[in-house]
């Protein structure tokens, strides 16, 4: 009886000591992820311009955002970025990762030049990009196009093409996610790589027969945050969008994004309601579009030792 | 062990606990003591029957020589009123309505704040600005303005903002430039319609070398300008109602796209940036024949050596002479402690004395006689310069208030009418379709 209730007074300490070692996490959680989520939610049903006491509207937020053709432009712009930078992490990332995998003389060197580009931050490698793309006929790459005969291009201010040079803007970040992914390459297991050589395969039959399937935890990672990451761009925009007009998103909303509508609606309009909306569309979309790579990657991923099982 | 875990553990969660309330405890006492600040401030001005110093603080949009200008203005202030202190700040006007907003959000605004007339829109329904009307002496001061001037801040009889000035842009021309080419120069006093525009630029362009263009033009003015002289504006002149879509407002619409895609014009979506500056700079940069500007770039021009002359903007055929301009003001923010020294400020920046100082370095006065004498002023001073804004300067109209979101659109739309992507009777449909949802938004939005 003794030991017994000694036992449970152990383990009713150890769970309160628990419980006050995770209390900052959870103090933390509540405050900055919780309250706000509940605040935003909120707002999505009032009218609040900071001057005057929110003023309860209903549904009436939703329906002017989902009224609105411009966010369906940042919607579209959107995803075209995420799945287009996605897309280039994932197929260039893995194969500059695999061709940097191999130990030769220079290859560390190789691996700092891919990697350091991706340390600039995107507002400083927009305004890098301005003279390239922007600045009309007399951008750098306009004045590239002329030399050549070629007839100069409305790189940013052509909606539709503008959201296509924040896509090939990925790939300066390309470096961040070889790095993971040599890192992944580096953690198989070499007897599969030995058995697959053994089997008669070439280079390139074990680079998709034995890397990529055992790549896929990490490639399912590198999807998540790509995606996540794809869908709250907004530094890249806003800077590009900056050689417009004050305030606007570009020639006929062309560098729109999700996050950059948000940004305008709640600090330019200073329409909270309207913001929180599109600010749950983005948590909302983000969700969906994780569940369903978790979904399809139940089918694809491989964890060498737990198949080998 | 266990103990010393625990221990630990308290410590810990006790020591957030002790931070965040330090951090609310620290906000609310910088809350009281300005708040107390805010208190003696206001009886600071008159102890036992002494007048004592008061310091406002001001807000303006204003950069180089403009700022200087501004702030000698306020010394002049100062002089005529040496127990007042007058701390101004100035922004680029491209940063200016955040800090605006963000001041009156907090609270904690200037005493005096300038305004466009379309940002002042933004603020009327939000009990921010105090009724200059309730002031000492308000009746007498305003009685000496234009009327339309007055009443433009003028809302359900409160007086929410003190007009101070029109800030009005023409076409200015490079009078070298037009020798140059061989072009006979424009009358300064009698508009030319469109027509008559595209065949001077054409034959301008044609006698320039080089990269030189023969027009940096301010689209959205140009486009306004000659829808008011249609007689069909692009908005009501309360923002509230598209009225492009009409027959003339599609004849002026179609005017804009002749000028526009003359051949002779900086492409659209590059006239504010690139090596023709922009509508205001262009002329400075001696590759542009013809801008479209204020008197606040004259003294640049000056500098630059530009043989420069104003002329008035086109018309369509048929169609009046207006002038499209900028109705800026100053209001008083509720949040002031300072109300009685801020309303001696503005009284006497709207007063003749304050306005004939103000139409020397900025936009035309509104004080009727500062006004006809500042324009006579003038235009004996610099005949190039001010005769051109004289040709129509009985039918001065200020543009209307309108959300960022038109403004982009419109901006669009232009674009696409000079690519021939849309003819002008689309333009006019598109704009109405797509752009009087937004102002019905942007007009509920601000509205009571």
């Amino acid at each position: 009886m003794g030991s017994g209730t000694r036992k449970m007074g152990i383990e009713k300490r150890e769970k309160i000591a628990g419980l006050l070692l995770v209390s900052p996490w959870i103090v933390g959680f509540l405050l900055f992820g919780l309250f706000p989520m509940g605040v935003s939610g909120y707002l999505t049903f009032v009218k609040w311009d900071f001057l005057r006491d929110p003023q309860w509207v209903g549904l009436s937020n939703f329906q002017d955002v989902f009224r609105n053709p411009i966010f369906y432009t940042a919607l579209k712009n959107t995803l075209i970025i995420t799945f287009g930078s996605s897309l280039i992490y994932l197929v260039f990332g893995v194969i500059i990762a695999a061709m940097l995998a191999k130990d030769y003389l220079g290859s560390n060197v190789f691996r700092a030049i891919i990697f350091l580009p991706s340390l600039v931050i995107g507002t400083a490698l927009a305004m890098m990009m301005q003279p390239v793309f922007g600045n009309g006929k007399y951008g750098l790459l306009n004045q590239v196009l002329n030399l050549l005969g070629l007839p100069y291009q409305s790189w940013l201010t052509e909606p539709g093409q503008a959201v296509w040079v924040i896509v090939a803007m990925s790939f300066w970040f390309l470096g961040s996610g070889v790095i993971i992914y040599l890192a992944g390459i580096k953690g198989i297991d070499p007897s599969y790589f030995e058995a697959a050589m053994i089997d008669g395969a070439n280079g390139l039959q074990q680079f998709y027969k034995v890397t990529i399937p055992l790549l896929t935890p990490v490639l399912l990672f590198q999807s998540i945050m790509g995606i996540i990451g794809g869908l709250q761009v907004f530094d890249l925009a806003l800077t590009l969008a900056s050689e417009f007009k004050t305030g606007g998103m570009g020639n006929e909303n062309s560098l729109a994004t999700l996050v950059f509508y948000l940004y305008t609606l709640a600090f330019r309009d200073y329409n909270m309601g309207s913001a929180a909306v599109v600010g749950w569309v983005i948590f909302i979309v983000s969700l969906l579009l994780s569940l369903v790579i978790f979904r399809l990657s139940k089918k694809f991923q491989l964890f060498g030792e737990e198949e080998s099982k | 062990m266990k103990a010393l875990k625990a221990f630990l553990s308290t410590s810990l969660v006790i020591a957030i606990l002790l931070v965040t309330a330090a951090c609310s405890s620290g906000n609310s006492s910088s809350e009281s003591s300005a708040g107390s600040g805010v208190e003696s401030g206001a009886q600071q001005s008159k102890e036992n029957g002494v007048e004592k110093e008061v310091t406002l603080r001001y807000l303006r949009w204003a950069s180089g020589e403009e700022e200087v200008n501004f702030r000698n203005w306020l010394d002049e202030f100062e002089n005529a009123y040496p127990n007042i202190k007058v701390e101004s700040e100035f922004l680029p006007y491209e940063t200016y309505s955040s800090k605006v907003k963000t001041d009156l959000i907090s609270g904690n605004a200037p005493d005096v704040i300038a305004f466009t007339s379309s940002e002042w829109v933004a603020y009327i329904y939000s009990n921010v600005f105090l009724d200059l009307n309730t002031m000492p002496g308000a009746k007498e001061a305003f009685g000496q303005l234009t009327e339309d001037s007055v009443s433009a801040f003028n809302v359900d009889g409160a007086q929410l903002g003190a007009p101070i000035g029109v800030g009005r842009r023409v076409p200015f021309i490079n009078k070298d430039l037009f020798v140059k080419a061989n072009v006979p120069l424009p009358s300064q006093t009698e508009p030319m319609t469109a027509t008559q525009w595209v065949e001077m630029m054409r034959k301008v362009q044609a006698g320039l070398e080089g990269d030189m263009m023969a027009a940096n033009l301010f689209p959205e003015e140009l486009l306004y300008s000659l829808a008011l002289s249609a007689g069909s504006p692009i908005l009501s002149q309360d923002g509230k109602k598209v009225m492009a879509n009409s027959p003339e407002g599609v004849k002026a619409i179609q005017a804009f796209k002749d000028i526009m895609a003359s051949g002779a014009q900086v492409p659209i979506l590059d006239v504010w940036k690139g090596a023709y500056g922009n509508p205001d700079s262009a002329l400075t940069t001696g590759k542009v024949a013809i801008g479209w500007t204020g008197t606040w770039s004259v003294k640049a021009m000056k500098e630059a050596n530009i043989d420069y002359m104003s002329i008035p903007a086109p018309i369509v055929e048929g169609g009046k002479t207006t002038q499209v301009g900028y109705l800026n003001s100053h209001a008083i923010p509720t949040s002031s402690s300072n109300r009685e020294a801020a309303w001696e400020l503005v009284k006497w920046m709207i007063s003749k004395e304050g306005q004939l100082s103000f139409g020397k370095f900025s936009d035309l006065p509104v004080h009727k006689e500062a006004l006809d004498e500042t324009q006579k002023a003038l235009e004996a001073e610099d005949p190039n310069a001010y005769t051109g804004f004289s040709a129509a300067k009985a039918s001065v109209v200020p543009t209307p208030p309108f959300p960022s979101d038109f403004d982009t659109l419109r901006t669009g739309l232009q674009s696409k009418l000079v690519s021939d992507k849309v003819t002008a009777q689309q333009f006019a449909e598109q704009l109405e379709k797509e752009g009087q949802p937004m102002l019905d938004k942007y007009q509920a939005n601000i509205g009571k």
